[in-house]
């Protein structure tokens, strides 16, 4: 079974933790996950300048982590994301601002690729 | 080139993939104290412009969104009801609203800003259960 998910909550709330488990759970037991898609204040998730104590969890860190071994698709939804500071590179440049701070391994998607994770998974899932 | 067996099967699973799938978002938050409905709009907007069927419900809270004559500007915001009446111009025409939900804080459907349907419990279970991903936010 193909699904998709949908993170809307940061990183420090236990949803998004959540997401990152079922999104293991789902690969482990066989199935695809095609997106992971952060929307809300799901983007933070992709700030690569989120440091937490090192004793705490990564959540940034454990995304990539689960992309570097299953090829998922983790996109930061574009308007949600420049709004709360979360750019790449080029949206740094569009923007005028010093740096971008997307997180290695994230992109960033318009609305457009939600659309389109829902018309092509037979489950969608809403964290947060 | 023929093609084979294969093929033909890997085709017809693209065309069942590429299905239009129903979709239903829930809109269940007051509007301005949270982003949701606003963000929900989006989606259902998005939606609209790729021309795919999306569904709205309103339902608990979520029905303060559809008051007309909203005069968000007081709190340094956008009219969230000025959003949503562009839903039908982007060919978004099913439209809800929780009839109960209405009742219980002394709103009319004159009151709204657009033409939702209202629903009782009976219908809402009916639409809910012809959707096959619900987003709810």
């Amino acid at each position: 079974m193909k699904f998709a998910l949908i993170v809307l909550s940061p990183p420090a709330s236990v949803a998004s933790y959540s997401a990152y488990n079922f999104a293991r759970a789902v690969i482990s037991s066989g199935h695809q996950l095609a997106t992971v898609f952060f929307y809300q204040d799901g983007v933070y998730n992709g700030n690569e300048l989120t440091t937490p104590p090192q004793d705490e969890l990564n959540l940034t860190r454990l995304w990539q982590s689960l992309r570097d071994d299953s090829p998922v698709e983790l996109t930061v939804c574009i308007a949600a994301g420049i709004r709360r500071g979360v750019l790449d590179s080029a949206e740094a440049v569009r923007h005028h601002k010093v740096a971008g701070n997307l997180a290695d391994g994230f992109t960033l998607g318009g609305l457009g690729l939600l659309v389109d994770a829902a018309n092509h998974c037979d489950r969608l899932v809403t964290f947060g | 080139m023929q093609p084979t067996i294969a093929t033909a099967l890997l085709l017809l699973g693209n065309v069942m993939d590429d299905e239009t799938k129903n979709c239903l978002l829930l809109v269940s938050h007051p509007p301005y104290s949270t982003r949701n409905g606003r963000d929900a709009i989006d989606v259902a907007l998005t939606f609209g412009a790729f021309e795919m069927a999306i569904t709205v419900l309103f339902k608990g809270d979520g029905v303060w969104q559809l008051l007309a004559n909203q005069q968000s500007d007081s709190i340094g915001q956008k009219s969230i009801a000025k959003l949503i009446t562009a839903l039908p111009m982007y060919d978004i025409d099913d439209i809800y609203v929780c009839a109960e939900s209405l009742a219980q804080r002394g709103i009319q459907v004159s009151d709204l800003a657009i033409a939702a349907q209202p629903l009782a419990a009976d219908g809402i279970h009916q639409l809910l259960n012809n959707q096959f991903h619900i987003l709810s936010f």
